[in-house]
């Protein structure tokens, strides 16, 4: 079941992965490929790790 | 409407590119780069007209403010003149504003004039018996002279007052008259003269009362600006210290010197000082602590980034050091700067004791620091998150005494820390005698009562006053006061996570402190970013004759301020010795 608590945080994860992807972003824009797809990669796993702990751990 | 709601999400939502700020940064000197054996191979890369080009960005408005000036205004008409200084200081509305009219007598020619000046900021002597005498009777006397000129006449012969000018414009006369000048027009001549003749009521030079030495000059500066220049001068006695001259507030055009060795003193430091000055836009100054928060890098660091001393021989002491005092009119506080953290932990008395107090002395002021920021939320991190760290019985003794105490340990220790803070700020502005009394009732009778009421426990008591020892033993005020402000975050980062809380506190300060700077100088030099020449005088002071070299942060152009050898007894006592060796050898 999904509570208040749950939602809260599930919104200050989307926004930090959108966050964090648009620097991704202008990483990419700034010709550092390299350094935008570890961004994208470290903006996935800030986003699922939480996701999975809170869905599938408790 | 809509379209601002949006760029405000997308800022909050996406990443921006931060904007790249021009910081001011104090650059090495051409001196100082010739003594690192590289000026050759700079002269090739760098023309050295671009050394210490941080600081052109406003130059030219500089330029144009300086050249400009007040358009000649004065007319010839006396009564014009006369019209318009009516008009400019309201008379007779304005009461201590006083218009003589008189005559002089030019070569058996009768000559209407008039002074304004302003009563109570003026010298009444001197006006009579310098001013107004020689020109009302003196003026008809037979002197020999070929000059034409009615000014040139009165200004070689009649007056003979040490400081008189010359204006062309009414708004230059006016700014003197303003500042305690005597402001004299003559008919038929198209300027005005004035006469410095201040005479205002002052204070006299006393003893510092925030920065008190037992060894050392015990004088203070006070509220005049040219007494505090002249203080300093005096113990400086060189040529080479400059004191230029500035006013400052659109409307107050409050005087200001900014005063620098100019064979020390990086030139980019003076040119920046210079520049900030001059780009203040305010319309009245009333003390140096306004001017120095319009200076200061970083309003929002608590800490101070700008020296106030009320000590003349430490604002020299800085001025050796290659750094700029700026002393305002009005004002007992000069300001000096850069400066660092460290430098604000640093007494003049160091200097003046021997070296091992002096160490002894640095070395309880930053055991000060560390007990009025961190000892109230170790207290209550370790009361609440680390019991384990402290020996059993100590634990034993600190629950007992907390037993019948109602409140957590973190409230226990805002309400005293509060309470503190009331005591000490009542103290201030309670009137002299009583002041001293309020503290004995606050600190003995109510802590007393509190412990007794069971309102806190007494080993808070302790805890609270020794931070405020701590405090005390803090030399600078400001710093103390922006080490109170960070103490209250430490307990609450105490209370949140224990040491972890604090661990993090201290380290997002340190990050903090670090990328501050001060006119250009690293806020923590010369520990972060770390400097040549090491922590000589910084951290622990060697004695006296090893001090040999500035600061290195500073990029002064005179680095070495003593010899390798400043005790030439010493090494001639080592030849005499050699000599005696040598013919007892014989």
């Amino acid at each position: 079941m999904i509570t208040v608590d749950m939602l809260v945080a599930f919104i200050i994860l989307v926004w930090v992965f959108v966050y964090t992807v648009s620097y991704g972003v202008w990483t990419w824009k700034k010709k550092n490929r390299l350094g935008a797809v570890m961004i994208f990669l470290l903006a996935l796993s800030a986003l699922a790790l939480p996701l999975y702990t809170m869905l599938f751990r408790y | 409407m809509l379209a601002n709601f949006r760029k405000t999400l997308a800022r909050l939502f996406t990443f921006e590119e931060p904007k790249t700020k021009e910081r001011f940064i104090l650059k090495e000197t051409e001196e100082e780069m010739a003594e690192g054996g590289q000026k050759e191979q700079d002269k090739k890369v760098e023309p050295r007209k671009k050394k210490n080009e941080g600081l052109q960005l406003n130059k030219k408005s500089g330029e144009n403010e300086e050249n400009k000036g007040p358009k000649p205004d004065i007319s010839k008409a006396l009564s014009e003149n006369m019209e318009r200084i009516k008009d400019i200081y309201s008379i007779p509305t304005n009461g201590d504003a006083v218009l003589r009219e008189f005559d002089l007598v030019v070569k058996n020619k009768v000559i209407p004039a008039f002074m304004v000046f302003f009563d109570g900021m003026t010298d009444r002597k001197v006006i009579n018996d310098d001013i107004l005498q020689p020109l009302m009777l003196l003026s008809n006397l037979d002197i020999k002279s070929d000059e034409k000129s009615i000014a040139d006449y009165i200004r070689s012969h009649i007056l003979p007052h040490n400081q008189l000018k010359e204006f062309k414009a009414i708004e230059q006369v006016v700014q003197g008259v303003n500042f305690g000048g005597c402001g004299i027009f003559i008919d038929g001549v198209d300027s005005a003269f004035v006469a410095d003749v201040k005479g205002w009521e002052h204070r006299a030079v006393e003893r510092p009362n925030t920065e008190q030495t037992i060894r050392g000059p015990q004088e203070g500066f006070t509220e005049l600006l040219r007494a505090n220049t002249a203080l300093i001068r005096k113990i400086l006695n060189d040529e080479d210290l400059i004191a230029e001259s500035l006013t400052i507030g659109r409307r107050s055009r409050t005087p200001c010197s900014m005063m620098y060795i100019k064979d020390i003193t990086n030139d980019s430091l003076v040119k920046e000082v210079r520049r900030r000055l001059k780009s203040i836009k305010v319309d009245y100054l009333f003390d140096s602590g306004e001017l120095e928060q319009l200076i200061e890098d970083s309003s929002f660091l608590p800490v101070p980034q700008i020296m106030v001393t009320e000590r003349p021989d430490k604002a020299a002491s800085m001025l050796a050091e290659g750094k700029v005092v700026v002393v305002m009119h009005g004002s007992p506080f000069a300001l000096c700067m850069p400066v660092t953290n460290n430098e604000l932990l640093h007494s003049p008395e160091d200097s003046y004791v021997r070296f091992p107090y002096a160490n002894l002395l640095r070395f309880v002021r930053i055991m000060g620091v560390f007990l009025s920021l961190l000892l109230p939320g170790l207290y209550v991190a370790i009361t609440n998150y680390h019991q384990e760290m402290i020996p059993t019985s100590l634990l034993f003794a600190i629950e007992a005494s907390r037993e019948r105490v109602p409140f957590p340990s973190v409230v226990e220790i805002l309400i005293m820390e509060i309470s503190f803070e009331l005591i000490r700020e009542a103290g201030i502005r309670i009137p002299g005698p009583i002041g001293p009394t309020l503290g004995i009732i606050g600190a003995l009778i109510l802590g007393q009562a509190a412990v007794a009421a069971n309102i806190v426990s007494p080993i808070l008591i302790i805890i609270v006053a020794v931070t405020g020892i701590g405090s005390f033993a803090i030399p600078n005020f400001a710093l103390a006061l922006g080490f109170r402000v960070l103490r209250y975050a430490y307990i609450l980062l105490g209370a949140i996570a224990g040491f972890l809380g604090i661990t993090t506190g201290l380290f997002l300060q340190g990050i903090w402190f670090v990328s501050e700077k001060s006119f250009g100088v690293p806020y923590m030099a010369p520990f972060a970013s770390k400097t040549a020449g090491g922590i000589a005088d910084q951290f622990a002071r060697p004695p006296f004759w090893k001090q040999e070299k500035r600061a290195d942060y500073m990029n002064v152009k005179d680095a070495r301020k003593q010899p390798h050898i400043s005790r030439g007894w010493k090494s001639q006592e080592g030849e005499d010795q050699k000599e005696e060796d040598d013919d007892a050898g014989k």
